[in-house]
């Protein structure tokens, strides 16, 4: 048994705008110990997502499908069940860690906190495992801070501290490294790998730079406008990408020399008929813009295209 | 024409009982000439953003001074003030709050047209042309910037720059908010702007590869100070050799 | 726009709002929608009846058309005095936090010695001294009211200002009225709003107190000039509960209508900035 299964996640918000469809029919699946990353640009729905696994979607979003861990369905738990499951069992590093973490508090109490309530530990015993994991990811002494006094990469540590101090099963990834310098995201990186490596969790990275997907993860999805276009080992699918829309993205990519994707984003509200990249796609046929592609298996690499059938 | 910064620095003070001196740039000189692009490089609080605003005119050096045309920025007065103020424009790093929120494409960039005192029934062609050399179609007109993508709010901001004809444009970190394809869009865009209109670019960026694709001569700053100045051919930097590429 | 579209949606549907809009129609519409002549005097002392709903006074006025034409006055100071309050305290707070500098350092220096004035005496020394009137009551109240709004403008405002669509303005070279007018002050319109019905409410609640102090003016019946009568002839002592509880209830109503409209204002505000 795997240990995270999404079956034909969909996700639908409605707005004033229209119903925007902002995930539809995500199937993945999760080993233990496995990484994963699911890169796409802005919109393409992969935070989404993992917002939906932890249910942690605003009330006018309705989800589809189910999610699969260990055995239980996330999405029929009850409100009392799956809050158990957040943090203790599947945890999530946020995007801005200055904004996710409450300015008020010492870092110190926010990293216990989860062990207060999560697992009913006395306060000093709590106290003394949060130390030890704030020295063991480098912030001896930072502990008795206010987030406000430290600079965004530590807070990015005591981020990541929060999320692994209860030595979750999973652990989401959402934009680690969005708005760091260079430097700083490879140290990002590192630290979430040495944490996860040490707790023997699986990892879903959640980026837009392909770049970070490589060095982070095993398996990659790649999404665009809601749905998994291209699926398999990271290596194989950034090196050799079978599907038009990662051949593009490749392409624009700084090293291929900034070759543009023509066209604008669809919108989710009405997205296109047929295959969602073909008005873009330089491949295209004439079934690209009747029916729709399903995402199609040969040895492992997933791609929804009628050209790889 | 060109814009120089003339051994400008910066100082702020810092702290309400021991006044502090925090010195943002120091004895910088750098200068844009028309047509070419001169890349300013260097990582985050290096003074990058600082030297932009006061180039732009937005804020003041603590010394040296800002030229535009021989003339100093401080002399400047009435008709001549106006004259830099056209022409040196500034496209800001994150493309949502560069437009403001409650008035429709449409009316930010009219009002631009307004300001230049050119009449009603000339602005609907201008500004079909100005939509079109930044690839976008008339329906944005009557949207509200949130309800655009980062891109498309990029190419109005660039749009609304470019309606004011200037001969020198500053842009700080105009893709660093973007996707990797939107930001090759935005930057293929910058290129065929400068080779079809002449302008000069002042480009800044944290990113090596995107400096090395858009300028002729770099400039890089470390604490305030230039450790670079030259083409960018012989620009070879610290960070790039631990800069992460794609292996392929 | 932000903050309009919700609030707009969600106004018609707020009790308070509704409240407030059937005051003010009664204030407009009282010559027609009264019954009496609030100045014609009747038997006095009546209790409710069917000619006269709420009864009369000790001189023999219908309550019902006292309350109505009533309205007019409370209202009218309340709004006007807020509307002078806001005008001053946007304008002050707006140029001291777009142009910083010596405009700041001035126009808040001046701010802080309006706060250090204590304004409801000095409203009474005023209205004591000089010859009150509505007109008289609402220019002084509005001329002292000012200096919290003012403060919290400014502060919104030196937040605006440094957005960077308020710098692409400056860049592009548009006048700083024009920035004030179109960039900055509907960006901070959010705040004055919400402020500008609490001052409603505060001002109509010191135009009742100082008219029940009898320092009102006498020849404009107001609400509060009506509890004041009720209470200097007899009504409490009486009994007459007709005489003293409607206006006391009409203005509990009005003030509680504002609160909460200014609260739904805040709310709609809050909402759009978890939306965004």
């Amino acid at each position: 048994m795997s240990l995270l299964e999404l079956r034909g996640l969909s996700v639908r918000f409605d707005t004033p705008a229209g119903s925007v469809r902002a995930a539809s029919d995500v199937s993945l699946v999760l080993e233990e110990h496995d990484t994963l990353a699911i890169v796409g640009e802005t919109g393409c729905g992969k935070s989404v997502i993992a917002n939906a696994i932890l249910r942690l979607l605003p009330e006018n979003a309705s989800v589809t499908g189910s999610v699969i861990y260990r055995g239980m369905d996330l999405l029929k738990m009850s409100e009392r069940e799956i809050s158990r499951i957040r943090g203790r069992e599947i945890a999530i590093v946020f995007q801005n860690p200055s904004a996710a973490l409450n300015p008020v508090h010492r870092i110190l109490d926010q990293v216990s906190e989860p062990l207060l309530i999560h697992l009913g530990i006395p306060k000093r015993r709590a106290v003394h495992e949060a130390e030890g994991l704030l020295r063991a990811l480098g912030l001896n002494g930072a502990g008795r801070l206010y987030p406000f006094q430290l600079s965004g990469g530590m807070n990015q540590r005591a981020m990541i501290a929060c999320s692994s101090i209860l030595r979750p099963k999973i652990l989401m990834a959402d934009e680690p490294t969005k708005g760091l310098d260079q430097s700083m995201v490879k140290n990002a990186l590192e630290l979430i790998e040495s944490v996860r490596s040490e707790s023997g969790a699986s990892l879903i990275m959640i980026t837009h730079d392909l770049d970070v997907a490589l060095s982070s993860s095993d398996r990659i999805a790649v999404m665009y406008c809601g749905e998994i276009v291209e699926m398999g080992r990271t290596e194989d699918v950034l090196c050799n990408p079978d599907h038009p829309y990662t051949k593009a993205l490749r392409e624009s990519m700084p090293d291929r020399g900034f070759r543009p994707i023509p066209g604008n984003t669809p919108s989710m509200i009405d997205p296109p008929e047929g295959c969602r990249f073909h008005p873009r796609c330089p491949f295209k046929m004439k079934i690209c813009s009747r029916e729709r592609p399903s995402l199609n298996n040969s040895c492992g690499r997933y791609v929804r295209c009628w050209r790889c059938i | 024409m060109y814009l120089r910064a003339q051994n400008v620095s910066k100082v702020y003070q810092e702290g309400l009982l021991f006044r502090r001196r925090r010195c943002v740039l120091r004895d910088v000189t750098v200068e844009i000439e028309e047509g070419h692009t001169l890349g300013l490089f260097g990582p985050s609080g290096s003074g990058k953003t600082t030297l932009a605003r006061i180039l732009a005119g937005l804020d003041h050096p603590s010394s040296g001074a800002v030229i535009f045309n021989g003339i100093d920025l401080r002399e400047m007065r009435g008709h001549v003030f106006t004259e830099f103020r056209r022409s040196v424009q500034m496209v800001f790093q994150d493309p949502e709050s560069s437009l403001n929120p409650i008035k429709t494409i449409g009316r930010s960039l009219r009002e631009v047209l307004d300001l230049l005192r050119i009449p009603g029934d000339e602005q609907a062609g201008i500004i079909k042309e100005a939509l079109e050399v930044v690839g976008l179609s008339e329906e944005v007109l009557c949207r509200f910037p949130r309800q655009l993508s980062g891109g498309q709010n990029q190419r109005i901001a660039l749009a609304r720059a470019l309606l004011l004809n200037p001969r020198i444009l500053i842009l700080d970190e105009p893709t660093a908010s973007l996707d990797v394809s939107v930001q090759a869009q935005i930057l293929n865009l910058l290129k065929e702007i400068q080779r079809r209109r002449g302008i000069g670019y002042l480009y800044i960026s944290h990113h090596p590869a995107v400096m090395r694709f858009v300028s002729n001569s770099v400039c890089e700053l470390h604490n305030g100070m230039v450790t670079f100045r030259g083409p960018v051919e012989k620009w070879e930097t610290g960070a790039e050799a631990g800069a992460r590429s794609t292996s392929t | 726009m932000s903050c309009g579209i919700s609030a707009k949606r969600s106004l018609p549907s707020n009790p308070g709002a509704l409240i407030f809009l059937a005051f003010l129609l009664i204030a407009l519409l009282s010559p027609y929608l009264a019954p009496h002549d609030p100045w014609k005097r009747y038997e006095p002392y009546l209790g409710p009846s069917r000619d006269h709903p709420l009864g009369t006074n000790d001189m023999g006025n219908d309550i019902l058309s006292e309350l109505m034409f009533g309205s007019r006055v409370s209202l009218g100071v309340g709004l006007g005095a807020a509307i002078i309050a806001t005008l001053m305290g946007t304008i002050i707070g707006a140029s001291a936090g777009y142009f910083r500098g010596w405009m700041d350092e001035v126009l808040m220096g001046i701010t802080d010695i309006f706060l250090m004035i204590p304004q409801i005496p000095l409203v009474i020394v005023v209205a004591a001294f000089l010859k009150p009137s509505a007109i008289m009551i609402t220019l002084i109240m509005g001329l002292l009211w000012w200096t919290s709004l003012a403060r919290i403008v400014r502060s919104r405002v030196l937040q605006v200002r440094e957005m960077a669509f308020v710098e692409a303005a400056k860049v592009i070279g548009f006048p700083d009225r024009h920035i004030i007018l179109t960039d900055v002050l509907p960006n901070t319109i959010h705040v004055i709003m919400p402020k500008f019905m609490l001052t409603v409410a505060s001002a109509m609640i010191a135009e009742a107190s100082l008219s029940f102090l009898g320092l009102g003016d006498p020849n404009a019946k107001s609400w509060g000039m009506m509890i004041n009568f009720a209470f200097s002839r007899g009504g409490f002592l009486n009994g007459c509960w007709w005489w003293y509880m409607p206006p006391g209830i009409c203005i509990t109503l009005s003030v509680l209508s504002l609160v909460s409209m200014s609260m739904l204002l805040e709310e709609s505000r809050e909402d759009e900035h978890v939306a965004s």
